[in-house]
């Protein structure tokens, strides 16, 4: 250039300032926030990938979330079934330790009251308004109890009517019934009132079908696990047949053999139901082992997704003090150079 | 040679000082107008050897003010472009923060639609717990007024756009008028030899107005003048001002198509122009009008889209009901959508499963949200409360891949999160392109006015250095006649 004019000269010490000011303000909001200013402006087309990292590690969170549910259920399940396994237990030690003799008695018989009481009371149990052992139909509780009036009972004692006429559980004349008589109402005619479509009509709610169905939890995005068990599976009805058995037939009117068909009978029940018990409990173990695994695994996923974005998006301290301390630096020169420039003027020697 | 001659040369150079004296004031004057160039006297030698100015030019540069007006233009366009795509950015919410847990907290449909798969994904751990439901219901009437809001701001950056540009065309016929004075100034101080500089100031200043509005070249007409065509090669002026014209629209949906400008009959902006602008306010307008916030419109849509046809219902029996729209709905109306255009401006939540207009969340769990009592469409046959596999078989759908179209950007095939996440990336894509454009040419324009400004504007030190030279000559002129009248004043006392 061979020439310049004064307005040339004196703009660019201006625009220089302005250009470091606008720089100097967008660095400070990145050294506090740790943060780039303005993302979009940053990363460009990987904006998307940010976004989608943030999406993802917020789905994980949610089902971590819901897996705290599933595990407070799942502990539910094996307390309930522990203790219903405990009872069975007991029960079974008193069913053959009556020994040899092998007789009922009235006080067996309570026991096996107060077990089915506590039976349906444990497969009732709720939690958070959810009745656990209900299937799919957990608004209300699965088992109605075992009354004088209800339904349960009154098959109960029908089928007995129409086996033995005339006679009654707990009447003289249920003495004469024999051991072979007996045995063979209670596998058959018994037996059928405990079959699952009989026992989803008259003792329990819970959601029939083939397989039968229980609530399910997705507990990562790529699996989904059983969190409890139908009422209507086989130990609890064999469990239920047992106590109904013992409860009814087990009081020492009976003749000696058939009381002693009744506790076999019941003794064979009780000892399949745990098996049955234990089998579900395993069942059940597995699924909390498996909300754990996935738990961790997701921790990590989560925690490695979180180390990605903040790497996208994170700005070097140490390297922005230096810009900032380099632009304030050019500030203050340009300052320094638009006031000497005023100075540098033929006006002012003019005199 | 007399000394009566030598009197009138000096007579003849107290003059010319006293014009170049004016001139230099002139200059001083002009010293930060940024449209005015330095003018010099030319001094001529007259028959009898004295001095006189023979014209005033004004300093000029015709390749550095072609290449301003470029600038202009350019640093115009990109502006314009780059102002709306921030505006509609704006709706993506993008914090610096982040929460504690790393979870995003921006507003764009990407997070929006990962928020509704993590209130689903809580109501299918627990069906009965109809808090989780509302939640999860909550969850989709954000996503829904999201994609209706943005899709709002997309169409009122377009009516923005169409109000600027009708600006921009009101004053380019303007400014055509004032040039069309400023031109036939020019081109009568030519003819006639009289000073033109200044007319030719004022006419350069308007080209300046003029290349920010619309990129425009000059063509010399003859005698001076100049006649200007667009850009693309349409007449904006020659001999006369053309008339541009332009027809606003009112209001903008994603069906809507603004109108073209058109200068002298021929349209500059839209695909149908033949003669496109490249450059300046209008063309900028009109790209982000046209192309850019319509591009980014149908993205949403194709999102809408995707979720009215991910949450639809079918059939549960296998039979000939038709397939219809779930928890998201075409404004409501239980059919499907014939196309998705203007789908996120109209997109609600289903009446039936909100319960803040008295429906029931439980619809979503069960099925049939639309189906208006038809068992039909009804997954949850037993009305267990804790039925998850109609929620779980949602989610799935969600999660799907499907097919978008990609010519509005965004990817062709993938699941609606990754398309929502591309059209995000998309978005800030463009917006940095245009961004960087805009800041390099307004770069460019600040060095080319700095270039011309030095090639041509007034340097204070300058002129008044050659305001100390007029006073010596004008002092050496009034001394020489001082001079003379004592040589004359000697003679006349010598004949007395």
């Amino acid at each position: 250039m061979t020439s310049i004019s004064t307005s040339a000269l004196s703009a660019a010490p201006r625009l220089s300032v302005i250009q470091a000011q606008n720089a100097l303000s967008k660095a400070q909001v990145e050294l506090s926030s740790g943060k780039l200013a303005d993302i979009g402006l940053g990363l460009g087309s990987a904006t998307g990938t940010y976004v989608s990292l943030g999406v993802q590690s917020g789905r994980l969170q949610a089902v971590k979330s819901s897996n705290a549910t599933t595990a407070a259920t799942l502990t539910a399940v094996t307390t309930s079934l522990d203790a219903m396994r405990a009872t069975a237990s007991q029960f079974l030690d008193q069913l053959t330790g009556t020994g040899s003799s092998a007789s009922t008695s009235d006080i067996l018989a309570d026991v096996a009251g107060s077990n089915l009481a506590a039976l349906t009371a444990s497969l009732n149990t709720s939690v958070g308004g959810n009745a656990i052992f209900g299937g799919l139909n957990t608004a209300e509780p699965p088992l109605t109890t075992y009354t004088a009036t209800s339904p349960a009972k009154a098959a109960v004692d029908g089928s007995f009517a129409s086996s033995f006429p005339g006679s009654t559980p707990g009447s003289a004349s249920a003495a004469s019934i024999s051991g072979d008589a007996m045995q063979s109402y209670l596998d058959g005619a018994f037996a059928s009132l405990f079959s699952e479509s009989n026992f989803e009509g008259t003792w329990s709610s819970a959601t029939p079908g083939s397989p039968l169905p229980v609530t399910t939890a997705q507990i990562s995005p790529t699996e989904t696990i059983p969190t409890s068990v139908n009422a209507n599976a086989q130990p609890f009805r064999q469990l239920a047949q047992a106590y109904a058995m013992v409860k009814e037939f087990g009081h020492a009117n009976l003749s000696s053999d058939a009381g002693q068909a009744v506790i076999a009978s019941a003794t064979k029940l009780v000892s399949a139901a745990m098996a049955g018990l234990t089998d579900a409990e395993a069942g059940i173990g597995l699924s909390q082992s498996a909300v754990s695994a996935a738990d961790d695994r997701m921790s990590a996923q989560i925690d490695y997704l979180s180390t990605r974005a903040a790497n996208l998006v994170g700005v070097d301290p140490a390297g922005l003090a230096t810009e900032i301390s380099g632009l304030q630096t050019q500030i203050q020169a340009s300052y320094e150079i638009t006031s000497q420039l005023q100075q540098l003027s033929l006006v002012n020697f003019l005199k | 040679m007399s000394l009566s001659t030598t009197l009138n040369i000096a007579q003849n150079a107290l003059a010319t000082n006293a014009a170049l004296s004016t001139i230099v004031s002139r200059n001083i004057a002009g010293v930060n107008d940024a449209d005015y160039s330095t003018k010099t006297g030319q001094v001529e030698t007259t028959f009898d050897g004295g001095a006189q100015i023979a014209v005033i030019r004004g300093a000029t540069d015709d390749a550095l003010f072609g290449h301003l007006l470029g600038a202009r233009s350019d640093a115009a366009s990109a502006q314009a472009l780059s102002d709306g795509l921030t505006q509609i950015q704006q709706t993506l919410g993008l914090a610096t923060s982040t929460a504690a847990d790393g979870s995003a907290v921006d507003t764009s449909p990407a997070t929006l639609i990962g928020n509704l798969s993590g209130a689903l994904q809580s109501y299918a751990a627990s069906p009965a717990n109809a808090t989780a439901g509302q939640a999860a219901v909550a969850a989709a009437k954000a996503l829904a007024s999201n994609l209706n809001a943005s899709a709002s701001a997309v169409q009122s950056v377009r009516a923005q756009a169409d109000k600027g540009i009708a600006a921009s065309v009101a004053t380019v016929n303007a400014l055509l008028t004032q040039f069309g004075t400023a031109n036939t100034a020019v081109m009568n101080a030519t003819a006639s030899g009289i000073e033109g500089s200044t007319a030719l100031d004022q006419r350069n200043a308007i080209l300046k107005s003029l290349s920010s509005q619309l990129g425009i070249t000059t063509a010399d007409a003859g005698n001076g003048g100049l006649a200007i065509y667009t850009d693309g090669g349409a007449t904006l002026f020659q001999g006369t001002a053309r008339t541009v014209a332009f027809t606003p629209t009112a209001a903008f949906t994603a069906a809507v198509t603004g109108g073209a400008v058109t200068v002298d009959g021929v349209p500059v902006t839209g695909d149908s122009a033949t003669m496109a602008s490249k450059s300046g306010a209008i063309a900028g307008l009109a790209q982000l009008r046209d192309t850019a916030a319509v591009a980014y419109g149908d993205q949403l849509d194709q999102i809408a889209g995707s979720l009215v046809t991910a949450f639809s219902e079918s059939d549960q029996t296998g039979g000939g009901n038709p397939t219809i729209a779930g928890l998201f709905t075409d404004n409501g109306s239980p059919d499907l959508p014939a196309s998705v255009g203007n789908l996120a401006a109209t997109l609600t939540v289903s009446a039936a499963v909100d319960p803040s207009r008295r429906g029931s969340v439980t619809l979503l769990r069960d099925g049939g949200i639309n189906a208006g009592g038809n068992p039909a469409y009804t997954a949850n046959t037993t009305g267990g409360a804790s039925y998850s596999a109609h929620i779980i078989a949602t989610l799935a759908g969600l999660d799907a891949s499907r097919s978008f179209d990609p010519a509005s950007g965004g990817l062709a095939k993938g699941t609606l999160a990754d398309y929502a996440s591309s059209s995000v990336s998309w978005l800030e894509n463009s917006r940095l392109m245009a961004s960087t454009l805009s800041t390099d040419k307004a770069a460019v324009m600040t060095q080319t006015t700095t270039s011309l400004s030095a090639a041509t504007g007034v340097n204070l030190d300058e002129q008044l250095g050659k305001m100390l030279d007029l006073e010596h000559s004008y002092q050496a002129s009034a001394e020489l006649i001082t001079t003379v009248k004592s040589m004359l004043d000697a003679l006349l006392a010598a004949i007395n």
